[in-house]
């Protein structure tokens, strides 16, 4: 409760250390971590996502899921119905912890922004 | 067994009075009211006649105006020529019977009565007496202002100006799809990605 409006704020009052939601992450992905991180697997192929005509905005990490999803409704179509519920619910899933795991990366960014700002005031 | 009513209705041997039906028409009639007491008559000659249609019309013969004739829309017989009386030329603060019109009952009514209700013209001025150009001006300026301010401050690019912004970094995709468009394959452009469980 209150991050939107602090985030808000803190965007226009302390812009340096205020992350831009705009871009990606600004420092070293791998800086920071014990072991190194895993790389973000793409499961569905180019092919496959030309068969199924995915939009470019659906190409991301969860349209494994959703060509299933797709596949799914189109062999119980015209009552697809809740017989593709499980398919959906997985990629609804896949697309929650995706922006699960982008609020977590603006967190890493504003915590590194403020690190680097306590550090240059040190130096 | 059928009711007596309906019995009657069959042994009739008329059930449709075209009479009855017809004897309906016509205008809307009351006892003891009737049309030619009330229509004008005749614009007067002569004095006695002005002073009869005074008479009918309830007033003083002194005040009674007949109206010129060649005013076709107001002209109607004896009617009187009443002048313009508006709405705004009557005291509010009198007993009025119709307290809205400011009319008395059975106060003889101007046959342009119409033009000069109390939500129409008024020939006192006193509305003419707020208007000023630069009050008009204002009445603009305090919508026109606000929404150029509102607009203003909402196309203000600047990435730290006040405004909602979500706790969460763009979207991630494997595949450049900006630096590709609009004609290049986004596969020459792949990006690496990195998730947070750890090797």
């Amino acid at each position: 409760m209150g991050t939107k409006l602090s985030v808000s704020l803190e965007g226009a009052n302390s812009p340096e250390t205020a992350p831009r939601v705009d871009r990606p992450p600004t420092f070293d992905p791998q800086y920071g971590f014990e072991r190194p991180r895993k790389v973000r697997e793409m499961k569905a192929t180019w092919e496959e996502m030309e068969q199924w005509k995915l939009k470019p905005g659906q190409r991301d990490y969860c349209a494994h899921h959703l060509i299933s999803l797709m596949k799914c409704q189109t062999q119980n179509a015209p009552f697809a119905g809740h017989a593709c519920d499980g398919e959906r619910g997985a990629w609804d899933k896949c697309e929650y912890d995706d922006h699960i795991m982008r609020i977590k990366e603006f967190e890493r960014e504003r915590r590194l922004l403020q690190r680097q700002a306590r550090k240059e005031q040190t130096a | 067994m059928l009711a007596p009513r309906l019995q009657k209705a069959i042994n009739a041997s008329r059930s449709f009075h075209l009479a009855r039906v017809m004897s309906m028409r016509g205008p809307l009639t009351f006892d003891g009211w009737y049309p030619r007491d009330h229509k004008p008559s005749a614009p007067p000659t002569n004095e006695a006649e002005r002073r009869a249609a005074a008479v009918k019309y309830g007033l003083r013969p002194e005040d009674y105006h007949s109206m010129d004739k060649d005013d076709v829309v107001k002209f109607a017989g004896d009617y009187p020529d009443l002048g313009i009386i508006t709405y705004d030329h009557k005291d509010p603060y009198e007993a009025w019977t119709d307290r809205q019109n400011r009319r008395n009952w059975g106060e003889l009514v101007p046959i342009d009565m119409m033009r000069y209700r109390g939500d129409r013209l008024t020939f006192t001025g006193l509305e003419a007496e707020d208007y000023t150009t630069w009050g008009s001006i204002v009445m603009c300026l305090r919508v026109l202002v606000p929404m150029a301010l509102i607009a203003w401050y909402f196309c203000n690019d600047d990435p730290n100006a006040l405004r909602w912004r979500n706790p969460a970094m763009p979207k991630q995709y494997p595949y450049d799809f900006y630096r590709a468009y609009p004609f290049d394959d986004p596969r020459k452009y792949p990006i690496v990605n990195y998730s947070f469980d750890l090797e």
